[in-house]
């Protein structure tokens, strides 16, 4: 956040162009918003934030580093199913669906890395209620949708690439 | 006032599935409207379904959700006639709650 504010305060900063300063923006609220989605709902614990805080701050951390640094653990396709199109073309409505086979799914989120807050949704799905959920979410631009699952105590992830043509942020 | 909310509840074998349709604009705080002012967030946060007494789903939603959520989901154990209850809560602390039956 001090970063943020010394370039706002930075009267050479009025000089640079617009886009860059966007782009400087973006990064920073992508940063902010990972380390926030993250600690929100309870994938990171607040000590391994804090090992990587200053990675987080400072650099664009990919969403397949956090997973990583919090064991996620690759699932097998046939166990977790993520569904998106391979191109949409309305960033602003994109169909996810994500289905479930390990036993004892507790949680289900969706995860955007393009976005400037990664974290689209998050599930609770209840004993009786079975693991799987659709929705519609927004992509910025061309990216990768991840699909997250607690169950039984490991977190599983999956993700697949997608093409955007218009993108969902205007 | 917001829209109402419209909930399909169909019970297929012994599984029930359930549409929820929430109109809500899902403004991200980050849109620069024509006026050249960012628009203000306003997005529903929290999504809470019952069926009857029983919780059946609870979800979180984030800015990135498409304008008017539509969420789609399963249980099991749901009867015909059973009633579906869904709340939502946005980050104006604006509420809404709407039933439907499950057919």
């Amino acid at each position: 956040m001090s970063v943020w504010c010394a370039m706002r305060s930075d009267p050479v900063a009025g000089l640079c162009n617009v886009r860059q300063r966007r782009a400087e923006r973006r990064q920073l609220l992508f940063s902010g918003g990972l380390s926030a989605a993250l600690v929100g709902c309870g994938l990171f614990s607040p000590q391994v934030l804090w090992a990587m805080n200053g990675e987080i701050s400072f650099n664009a951390v990919s969403i397949a580093d956090a997973l990583r640094s919090m064991g996620a653990i690759q699932a097998v396709p046939a166990q977790l199913i993520l569904r998106v199109p391979e191109v949409a073309e309305d960033g602003a409505l994109v169909p996810v669906s994500v289905e479930c086979l390990l036993p004892g799914a507790q949680e289900i989120f969706i995860v955007v890395d393009v976005n400037p807050d990664p974290l689209a949704a998050q599930f609770n799905v209840p004993a009786g209620t079975e693991p799987f959920v659709a929705t519609r979410i927004k992509l910025a631009g061309d990216g990768t949708v991840y699909a997250v699952v607690r169950a039984e105590g490991r977190i599983y992830s999956t993700s697949r690439a997608m093409k955007v043509t218009v993108g969902g942020c205007g | 006032m917001s829209e109402p909310i419209r909930i399909r509840a169909r019970l297929k074998g012994d599984v029930t599935e359930v549409m929820v349709l929430m109109p809500h604009p899902m403004e991200t705080g980050l849109r620069v409207a024509s006026t050249g002012i960012a628009a203000p967030a306003h997005f529903i946060t929290d999504v809470q379904v019952w069926a009857g007494q029983r919780n059946v789903l609870s979800a979180r939603l984030g800015i990135a959700v498409s304008r008017d959520p539509l969420l789609t989901f399963r249980f099991r154990g749901g009867t015909v006639g059973e009633r579906i209850r869904v709340t939502w809560k946005d980050n104006r602390g604006e509420q809404r709650s709407d039933e439907a039956l499950i057919g």
